[in-house]
């Protein structure tokens, strides 16, 4: 991995607008080196626009991002170099095999070889056998593990994971946890985000709800839980996103 | 409700215009239009019918049977080559989109899901409307037959022949259309398709022979009565029935059986591929990952991308070979201009390349936009995707120009100026794209870049290369200064574009 950074990953007061409606709205949120945070949320909440942000696709209209001290928005090379981004709609080059896919990435990223590393990588992920295939003909969680490959062979000081455990199996899924937990004890700044509570409840240092373009609640899980008294961080995200009562009633009286 | 067949076409459509732009001619109502997904093919092939028909109407009687052979041939020809692009096009992009899979999912039959099948393509894709150039062309020979001029059997044989080429090559273009889901895992299948993509590019340019008309009336003027066994030709032989029943009835025999070779092949090729979910076997891989330079990488992927599609590989190579169907018979004085032409026209088709070399990029353009990639580098390593094209433009220019005139000298300058040009010009077309490219990750295909100004642009820098580049070739012989004039315009481009694109990233 590359030096561990000191300044983490930092979004502050960040405003972004898309067709004139606001899906961000003064969002603050710091991730520290070697903490690993999880950033739940609706659907459609704003949590891939944040992200995006990291490696600089996206620039918030106001506010400010930075990565180890870069701002994305002016130094997208240096950010993307940075961070680790694995987006929620993976885009791979389907007509190459897998192989070829990731020579392609980690020539891109200059990576350097290490036979032992990269043999146990592709073993410890299942992609051994898989690598003369096209990416095209993998299914949905084998393609999620060749880009999990090129990020782990990469080793990036900082990861920006937007649903990274979907369609993982419980292996791995558990080898995804278990990467993030041995990055984030090296010191690499972690944010991620996810649908499977039991997920962010095992694997965050810290958990942030983020609803109507801010975040409404911040803490350990477990500080989560105590403070909304509730015995699952379900609860909890289903209060501050605002789950209403009468929806179970609803759907009782019309399919009971 | 829609109908399934309007559906399924509808579907194919989309998926065609995400990955080749707007080149199909399906309708965009809502509602079903049988009329307006046929119109515009319809009204193009009756006018290019309708042009051939009237050379039988005013052929004088003594010609008329060779003009009818001849525009018949014509007529079979061109609507030949529609049927079998709407053909192959629309199965291939049902197969190879797997929109199959979506239909399986609902409880629809086989049989009323291949019926829909063929519906979508006759109705919904302008499959009907390739058997238009037929009414023209009938009409002429029923009236030359109705004033003593042709005999009754002409109309019925042309009707025949028609119909029974045409139904082969839709079944055939059917058939083939079933491989493209394997054509990217085969390399041999890749090369048939390339080669076959070629076939159909360059078939234009025959057809340009063919529809001359009185080079083929001649033609035909001459071996009418002496060449019987032009009537064993299948399909076109049918047509002399008037002339030689016997050997022309062995043509018909020949083509019925071909048709029905054709329509059998086809409906055993799309029942598998209704049938199955497509599974490959792969031959397992040893773990060989290699790291190399971040330019040579990336020539590489776009490489491998650009020579698993063989549509857009033909689309380069036909530009390459385009230019050398018109051998050039210098005569005196003029093989230096003539060369400078030629290196010119074939240096300019050679850099158009580089526009397929981004659309390759496709539907995996989203990810460069996570990758430390500034537009201007990629311009840069675009170029250097297509040398090999460029190269091979310039060998075959060399070729050309020394079988020409046997002067080595000659052919060597040509060989310099197209790459000159072809590079140089690929350079300032590369940064154009670069700098044209969508801002938000999105994918890049014919579909999403600005093919209006690209188009543009591609159209003033080749009269800008060709006239600067003639004119300096009028007024001197020295290589020098016509390989400079030929670079200018592509130069100036390329330093206003520099310098406009920044260090901006993808």
């Amino acid at each position: 991995m590359e030096s561990p950074c000191r300044e983490g990953l930092v979004f502050e007061s960040i405003w972004k607008s898309f067709d004139s409606k606001p899906v961000l709205k003064g969002l603050t949120l710091k991730v520290q080196p070697g903490e690993i945070v999880c950033l739940l949320g609706p659907n459609g909440s704003g949590k891939s626009t944040l992200f995006k942000m990291s490696i600089g696709v996206l620039a918030p209209d106001k506010g400010r991002v930075k990565v180890c001290g870069v701002n994305p928005a002016k130094d997208p090379m240096r950010a993307r170099q940075i961070v680790g981004y694995m987006p929620e709609d993976l885009v791979l080059f389907e007509s190459l095999k897998v192989e070829e896919f990731l020579e392609f990435i980690l020539s891109i990223y200059g990576v350097k070889v290490n036979r032992t590393r990269i043999d146990e990588t592709l073993k410890l992920l299942g992609l051994e056998e898989e690598l003369g295939k096209f990416v095209g003909d993998l299914s949905r969680g084998n393609k999620r593990r060749v880009y999990l490959a090129a990020l782990m062979l990469r080793d990036p000081p900082v990861l920006v994971l937007d649903e990274a455990f979907t369609g993982l199996d419980p292996v791995g899924a558990r080898i995804l946890k278990s990467w993030v937990k041995s990055m984030s004890s090296r010191g690499a700044t972690i944010l991620f985000s996810t649908h499977v509570l039991p997920i962010a409840e095992a694997v965050a240092d810290r958990v942030a709800i983020i609803h109507e373009g801010q975040i409404k609640a911040e803490g350990r899980p477990d500080e989560l839980r105590r403070l909304f008294g509730a015995e699952e961080l379900e609860e909890v995200f289903l209060e501050v996103t605002g789950y209403s009562k009468e929806y179970e009633d609803i759907i009782r009286s019309l399919y009971s | 409700m829609p109908r399934l067949a309007y559906v399924l076409a509808k579907e194919v459509s989309y998926r065609s215009r995400r990955r080749w732009g707007k080149n199909t001619y399906i309708a965009r109502e809502v509602k079903p239009s049988v009329l307006a997904s046929n119109a515009l093919q319809a009204f193009l092939l009756l006018i290019f019918s309708g042009f051939l028909a009237l050379t039988i109407l005013i052929s004088p009687a003594e010609e008329v049977e060779a003009v009818y052979l001849a525009v018949s041939i014509a007529a079979i020809g061109f609507s030949g080559v529609f049927a079998l692009m709407t053909t192959v096009s629309f199965t291939a992009t049902f197969t190879s989109e797997r929109i199959i899979e979506a239909f399986r999912l609902l409880p629809i039959s086989e049989d009323s899901l291949t019926k829909s099948y063929f519906e979508a393509l006759l109705l919904y894709w302008g499959g009907l409307s390739n058997f238009t150039p037929l009414l023209p062309v009938l009409a002429v020979c029923v009236y030359r037959v109705a004033v003593g001029d042709l005999p009754v059997s002409a109309v019925l044989s042309f009707s025949l022949a028609f119909a029974l080429s045409l139904l082969t090559i839709f079944f055939t273009g059917i058939a083939l259309g079933t491989y493209a889901v394997l054509v990217k895992r085969s390399a041999v299948l890749r090369l048939f398709s390339t080669a076959g993509w070629l076939a159909v590019f360059l078939m234009w340019l025959l057809l340009q022979r063919v529809m001359d008309v009185e080079v083929l009336t001649h033609l035909f003027g001459g071996a009418l009565s002496i060449a019987w066994w032009l009537a064993l030709v299948p399909f076109l032989g049918i047509l002399l029935f008037h002339r030689f029943p016997l050997v022309s009835s062995v043509s018909l025999a020949f083509s019925v059986f071909l048709a029905f070779l054709a329509v059998r092949a086809s409906f055993r090729r799309f029942r598998k591929v209704m049938s199955s979910i497509v599974t490959v076997s792969y031959q397992p891989s040893v773990a060989r990952l290699r790291v190399r330079s971040k330019a040579l990488a990336y020539v590489e992927k776009d490489l491998r991308l650009l020579f698993r599609e063989p549509r857009r590989l033909a689309s380069v190579l036909y530009m390459l070979i385009l230019p050398l169907m018109f051998l050039f018979n210098p005569s005196k004085g003029m093989e230096f201009f003539i060369t400078v032409f030629i290196s010119c026209i074939v240096g300019v088709f050679a850099s158009s390349a580089v526009t397929t070399v981004f659309y390759v990029e496709g539907e995996g353009a989203p990810l460069l936009y996570t990758l430390p990639l500034t537009r201007r580098w990629l311009a840069f390593v675009k170029v250097a995707a297509i040398v090999p094209f460029s190269l091979i433009g310039g060998l075959a220019v060399y070729a050309t120009v020394y079988v020409s005139g046997s002067d080595f000298c000659l052919a060597l300058y040509a060989l310099v100026l197209e790459l000159a040009v072809s590079l140089v010009s690929a350079f300032a077309f590369s940064l154009l794209v670069a700098m044209m490219l969508p801002d938000a990750p999105s994918q890049w295909s014919e579909a999403s870049l600005s093919k209006l100004t690209i188009s543009v642009s591609y159209i003033l820098l080749t009269v800008f290369i060709l006239g600067l580049s003639l004119l300096a070739a009028a007024m001197t012989s020295n290589f020098v200064l016509v390989i400079l004039a030929a670079t200018t315009p592509s130069l100036l481009t390329v330093l206003i574009a520099l310098f406009k694109i920044d260090k901006k990233s993808v």
